[in-house]
């Protein structure tokens, strides 16, 4: 290739560019669009819903809330607490210990009163070892069970607990989130509605606590954090959560409910295998497995998702444990879309195979590559000296301004929605960020997602140390 | 500056003009999206000025109609009040305040309260919302309407309960029951459509919160062609301990069924066998 190719070749490779991030922001605004309408749907349809009707009714059904512990002793005796006081009446709590290496097993026996149980799992899943069953002798705590496991990751710990769960919805949650004190009512209560589609599970808004203040347990003062790393994550999870996922469950062709708070039919979840322990992306993985199970079998099923803020949860705020998670998301994505290649455009897995596992693959997994090889491109073509920097420029530009509008657009519809952050301070801070991010943020997700390829490619199957600050507490 | 700018529109390339009318497109969104963000924040400040302001009156007026026994043509000798009652805003708000206050209230009070509401031409205001064709506001009409227990809404609430909308459905059938305890339902048994889980849970919590208890023919439901009216039936006679039923419940069970209603019938008898025995 001589270099008078040179010019042509940057011509092409700024309009594929231009091509690319088009279709990414029109397939945004798209997603956007329904998000709203759906919210605006659902606000509408829930001002006149009487949740408390289930607290009453014999009919209400039965959870098993499943949170797998793993050195939280810090914080255990507090999370569970306010596990058990959740407002609903059928429910049980299943703690599983994966083999704690603090003292987190000594904490939960000692505050809860516990004493051995001779419990049969109910469940078929393959698990590790299980050491001990426990409840509580107090009465005050009878809903609690502590399952004593070795340790085999947190999609071990959430199979243990489904085998051991007595009833039939399994609500899968991280045992350091604080969820609302309606979490449960409104997290049920698709399972109730839908008659001629099985509802197969529920998924909830996950948002960001850091700077929140807690009490017992419960968020009673929503703030948003003063480090940037955290503040930006608020707006990112609104974006995400407001204006990606709500879109798909209009579609029904989400892929993904938060490992840190959803709901499950536990017989499609035992069905279709439970968590699989070889992939850290689980949470994924096993909704994508599940929709598998019903598509093909052909049976009706939908995912359902509830856009109040029920679950919150602490963002990471170093740069380190920021890039091992996200790297970790990007193996989870990588490990669950190889895993489930075969949906890959195909016309079987209708929606599924041809919107939501191909969106994945190109606008997730596949644009932190884009943005990286679009990166080395530009330094080779400047290195060369035949890069068109008024397109260039243009670009940029082009790419910031969008970025800006989505983030200011999610403002818009938290304003007009939830209206969290009503100071007019936190309002301000987060629109700065919302102009700093592809600074700052931005390249860090990318760098972060490229690490997650290349820990892929070396066969790095570990989580990493993910170290929590804890909540303020009041 | 201008002598720039015209230079860079002349030079821009056809993929040039896309983008610079993009960047100016999102710029100008951004800011109209900025702008009603801070008049959102500024509408809502002026409601709370607002509404402030309406509930002192309102609560002065509930409070004369209240324990004065003054009447709506007492009060609207004030002219200034019968400009109030003639804005939107302030009989929306004064509806909430009559409804809220109703539910607090019981006996004179409550009926000094609904001949209020239906002098003001609240009732009337209820009703128009009945005949709207968004279903929310329907919802609210059928809400007002049954707090003040107005017998003749009981046929429209009905003509509404037949909806496939399943919150309208409940809050009409609520209604239905509120204004005619379980006699409300019992048209049931011919509705075509499925009622789920979630619209029964309702609609025996509002059985629940009745104050009348006829359960003559609640036994119909038992025979609709639709079986979740036959599970609504059956959770209605299980959660009510309706024992007198249990023939009407053994004769479903050698009916012909969907396996669900029968297991569900079993149940039931089976819970009424363990209550009768516990009772002995």
């Amino acid at each position: 290739m001589g270099p008078s190719n040179l010019p042509f070749l940057v011509e092409l490779y700024l309009n594929i560019a231009l091509v690319y991030a088009v279709t990414i922001m029109t397939s945004y605004i798209y997603l956007a669009y329904l998000s709203v309408k759906e919210l605006k749907a659902y606000s509408k349809k829930n001002s006149f819903e009487n949740y408390e009707v289930l607290l009453s009714s014999e009919y209400a059904p039965y959870l098993s809330i499943i949170a797998p512990a793993y050195n939280e002793g810090f914080t255990i005796e507090e999370n569970v607490k306010s596990l058990l006081s959740l407002n609903y009446n059928h429910y049980e709590v299943i703690i599983v210990n994966d083999g704690s290496k603090d003292n987190s097993m000594e904490i939960l026996q000692s505050t809860y009163d516990l004493i051995p149980l001779e419990l049969k799992k109910i469940g078929s899943i393959p698990t590790k070892n299980v050491k001990a069953v426990y409840q509580s002798q107090n009465s005050a705590f009878n809903k609690l069970i502590v399952v004593d496991k070795e340790n085999g990751g947190k999609a071990d710990a959430l199979n243990v607990g489904i085998n051991f769960s007595k009833h039939p919805y399994v609500v899968c949650i991280d045992v350091d989130c604080i969820l609302d004190k309606d979490a449960l009512l409104k997290l049920v209560k698709p399972f109730m509605e839908n008659n001629h589609k099985r509802v197969i599970a529920t998924g909830g808004v996950v948002r960001i606590a850091n700077q929140c203040v807690i009490q017992d347990g419960r968020l009673i003062e929503v703030n948003i954090p003063d480090k940037l790393m955290p503040r930006i994550q608020v707006l990112e999870y609104l974006r995400a959560f407001l204006l990606g996922r709500m879109a798909w469950e209009r579609l029904d062709g989400l892929l993904l409910i938060s490992g840190a708070f959803g709901a499950f039919d536990k017989e499609i979840v035992i069905a279709a295998g439970g968590y699989s322990t070889k992939t850290v992306g689980e949470d994924m993985e096993l909704v994508v497995r599940m929709r598998r199970y019903m598509h093909e079998r052909k049976l009706a099923y939908t995912v359902s998702y509830i856009p109040d803020p029920l679950c919150w949860t602490e963002a990471p705020e170093s740069m380190d444990i920021f890039m091992k998670q996200r790297s970790r998301w990007m193996r989870g994505t990588i490990e669950t879309l190889w895993s489930h290649r075969i949906m890959f455009f195909n016309p079987k897995y209708k929606l599924l195979g041809l919107v939501s596992v191909p969106y994945w693959t190109f606008f997730e997994f596949f644009a932190p590559l884009a943005e990286v090889i679009g990166i080395l491109a530009t330094l080779y073509f400047i290195l060369v000296g035949m890069m068109n920097w008024h397109y260039f420029f243009l670009l940029m530009i082009f790419v910031y301004a969008f970025a800006i509008l989505f983030s200011i657009l999610t403002l818009f519809t938290e304003e007009r929605t939830y209206h969290k952050y009503n100071k007019i301070n936190d309002f301000l801070k987060l629109l700065a960020a919302a102009f700093i991010e592809p600074f700052y943020f931005h390249p860090l997700s990318v760098i972060s997602a490229f690490k997650g390829y290349i820990d892929k490619i070396k066969g790095t199957h570990s989580w990493g140390e993910m170290t929590r600050k804890g909540f303020n507490k009041k | 500056m201008l002598e720039y700018s015209k230079q860079f529109f002349s030079d821009l390339q056809p993929a040039d003009f896309f983008i610079v009318g993009a960047i100016l497109l999102f710029t100008l969104v951004s800011i109209v999206l900025f702008i009603a963000i801070v008049l959102s924040r500024l509408y809502h400040i002026r409601q709370a000025i607002h509404f402030e302001k309406n509930t002192e009156t309102i609560n002065n007026l509930l409070l004369e109609v209240l324990f004065n026994e003054k009447s709506y043509f007492d009060l609207i000798e004030d002219k200034k009040l019968l400009r109030l009652f003639s804005i939107p805003q302030f009989r929306a708000q004064m509806m909430e305040s009559v409804i809220n206050l109703h539910q607090n209230y019981e006996g004179e009070y409550a009926e000094s309260l609904k001949k209020f509401y239906v002098e003001s031409q609240l009732m009337a205001d209820s009703f128009v919302k009945l005949r709207d064709k968004k279903w929310e506001v329907k919802c609210k009409g059928i809400k007002e309407l049954t707090e003040m227990n107005i017998q003749r809404a009981y046929d429209h609430l009905i003509e509404i309960s037949k909806t496939n909308h399943p919150i309208l459905k409940i809050n009409a059938l609520n209604g239905c029951i509120k204004i005619n305890g379980p006699q409300g339902i019992i048209h049931l048994a011919k509705h075509k459509f499925t009622i789920d889980l979630w619209t029964q849970l309702n609609i025996i919590d509002a059985l629940k919160k009745t104050s009348l208890l006829d359960t003559q023919n609640i036994e119909l439901l038992l025979q609709a062609k639709n079986n979740s009216v036959i599970s609504l039936g059956l959770k209605i006679i299980q959660t009510f301990r309706l024992f007198e039923k249990q023939s009407h419940v053994e004769a479903l069970l050698q009916q012909k069924h969907d396996k669900h209603i029968l297991k569900e019938a079993e149940n039931l008898l089976a819970t009424f066998s363990t209550y009768g025995k516990e009772i002995n």
